[in-house]
């Protein structure tokens, strides 16, 4: 009992080095919220002013479809208005959370913050997290200024919880990984570009499917951005989406494991 | 100095680990051939700071890299303890805390946030962490600046956060990266004190420098590599050993001035624009002397000092080159 006391106190008793080795959910729930703190105060100086610019784009884009379609009847603004929110959850995915990774490697910030005692796909679900209430704001306020300008009439389901969670998890992490993977961080802001800028044009989100060419409709059946459009639709409103909408929730669902799967091998690869 | 305030340390502080890191036969060859390091074995004792020197480019990051399961060696094996790093990247990055040489992603965080966050992140316990943060910022004396964000935080006090990040939560192994670059001379020593005290209290401490002057006084033992390579390894004292009974003489040339001709009792000088720097026998410090002060007295040098030689001397000695010695001895006189 003395030995004991005397042991802890002059320190001499040497710990079991696997005793500071941490595992299981709790520790992973841990470095989440950690990571989530890490991030939003990696981003408070900018955050009031990144919410605000997303209000207003939202709020932009809304307004917008008035100027692309003159008069346009409720049906074709709904159309838009819903396929609108599929853009910021791609841009949050595809562009922010990507470049945030290719920030890190330029100032030289990366090597720490993979340095840190927290599971890889903790700290991806962390960034995901704070970047989609960055992100995601604009999206409600466009359909909530739609709604409002062209006397929409939305109907939202439940599920659009699980849509917009898919949506943005199959973006993220196709973002996530190729900002890891790609060495050079000025390639991952080329890559977002060019990846925007072909969802946002070249895919059936705010038009229908038909106007394509075959080969790219074809395509477009198995990639994520037409079903974005279909399960964000059809959960925001009654009648616009024909048939059901489990094809598109499956296809997203598979998307989203494949890349969490890849996403997890890139992020833990050494070189 | 005083070392009276030390404040008592709190539970936390008080844990041993007896787990030495044990670097054997390490090597990375890239596929594209490129060799970045080639048979490093290290091991650091638990209670020991090790100090890893080298210039620019030996690949001391490489090391560290490859410590901190960020990097996969090609051949093999890193041990803390019982624990194989290489095998287990996330072990080692739990065990370990670091200090980098570039910069910390904390512009937005106030400094106490960030040196307690990353105290939780490392496990440690809100209570405990708040105690030792406390305690770290009155060592360093840093109290003025623990509401400053990270952008607002000059070069020097930002290198003190990053140590505190990483002394915040004791970890088995510590390894710091250029720790007192920017750090003005007080603080320095209150540095190298408490980089001290995280080895007392059992850590194994990996430093990694190309200061020679501070780390002749802080390490307990060293190893220097060059390209990829330990070329020299054992406490400062054993290190120095084939240099005792040598000299080392220094000279400034005269603007204008060519470097003459050294006599064959001088080693091959090294230059490092004005100056040069030479070692020789203590038997021929009588003969230098004379060489000296006449090349000094008819213009050729502008001034000259002969001393005794230091870890500086062994340092250049083995690892040469003229670019290195100008790092090595821009930062050594003129900081």
């Amino acid at each position: 009992m003395v030995s004991a006391i005397a042991a802890q106190d002059q320190a001499t008793e040497a710990l079991p080095l696997a005793s500071e080795l941490r595992t299981g959910p709790r520790y992973w729930f841990r470095a989440y919220l950690l990571m989530v703190r890490w991030e939003v105060l990696n981003q408070r100086l900018m955050l009031p002013l990144m919410v605000a610019m997303q209000v207003l784009l939202g709020a932009g884009m809304a307004l917008g479809f008035g100027l692309l379609i003159d008069n346009p009847t409720q049906a074709e603004a709904a159309y838009l208005a819903t396929g609108a929110t599929v853009i910021p959850m791609m841009t949050l995915g595809l562009v922010m959370l990507p470049q945030v990774v290719a920030q890190q490697k330029i100032d030289g910030t990366y090597e720490y913050v993979f340095g840190l005692p927290v599971p890889r796909m903790a700290m991806y679900f962390a960034g995901l997290t704070v970047w989609s209430l960055i992100g995601l704001p604009s999206a409600a306020v466009a359909l909530a200024v739609a709604a409002w300008r062209y006397d929409l009439d939305l109907s939202v389901s439940p599920l659009v919880v699980v849509a917009a969670f898919l949506v943005v998890s199959v973006a993220s992490a196709i973002g996530y990984s190729f900002s890891h993977g790609l060495p050079n961080p000025r390639t991952t802001h080329l890559i977002t570009q060019l990846l925007i800028f072909v969802v946002i044009l070249f895919s059936p989100v705010s038009f229908p499917a038909e106007r394509l060419p075959e080969w790219l409709q074809a395509v477009h059946t198995w990639l994520p951005p037409e079903h974005a459009a279909n399960v964000m639709r059809g959960t925001l409103t009654d009648g616009l989406v024909d048939g059901s909408l489990l094809p598109s929730f499956a296809l997203l669902s598979v998307w989203a494991l494949a890349a969490w799967a890849i996403t997890a091998r890139v992020i833990t690869r050494r070189r | 100095m005083s070392t009276a305030t030390t404040p008592a340390p709190t539970a936390i502080q008080r844990r041993r680990w007896d787990a030495a890191l044990r670097i054997e036969h390490v090597e990375k060859v890239y596929a594209s051939g490129i060799r970045a390091n080639d048979d490093i074995s290290i091991t650091v004792e638990p209670g020991e700071v090790f100090g890893l020197l080298g210039p620019n480019g030996a690949g001391k990051t490489t090391l560290v890299s490859q410590v901190m399961g960020l990097l996969r060696p090609t051949g093999g094996s890193i041990h803390l303890g019982d624990i194989d790093l290489i095998e287990e990247p996330e072990a080692a990055r739990q065990l370990t805390a670091y200090l980098p040489q570039g910069e910390l992603p904390i512009e937005s965080l106030r400094a106490r946030e960030a040196v307690e966050l990353i105290g939780r992140i490392h496990g440690g316990d809100a209570d405990a962490v708040r105690a030792r943060a406390d305690q770290l910022f009155e060592l360093l004396e840093l109290g003025q600046w623990e509401r400053q964000m990270g952008a607002e935080l000059s070069g020097g006090v930002k290198r003190l956060v990053g140590f505190m990040m990483a002394a915040v939560t004791p970890r088995p192994l510590v390894i710091l990266d250029e720790p007192t670059n920017d750090v003005d001379p007080l603080r320095r020593r209150l540095l190298w004190q408490e980089i001290r005290s995280l080895a007392d209290r059992g850590s194994a401490v990996l430093l990694v420098t190309h200061n020679v002057l501070e780390a002749e006084r802080a390490v307990d033992r060293l190893a220097i590599v060059n390209d990829g390579r330990v070329v020299a390894q054992g406490t400062p004292g054993a290190l120095k050993a084939e240099d005792r009974g040598r000299l080392r003489l220094e000279v400034t040339v005269e603007p204008r001035a060519e470097l003459p001709a050294f006599p064959p009792y001088l080693a091959d000088p090294i230059r490092v624009g004005r100056r040069a720097f030479s070692t020789l026998l203590e038997e021929d410090a009588a003969r230098a002397l004379d060489w000296v002060r006449d090349l000094t007295a008819d213009g050729t040098f502008e001034e000259f000092e002969l001393g005794a030689t230091s870890l500086e001397d062994t340092y250049v000695r083995l690892v040469g080159g003229e670019a290195d010695a100008e790092a090595l001895f821009g930062e050594a006189t003129g900081g």
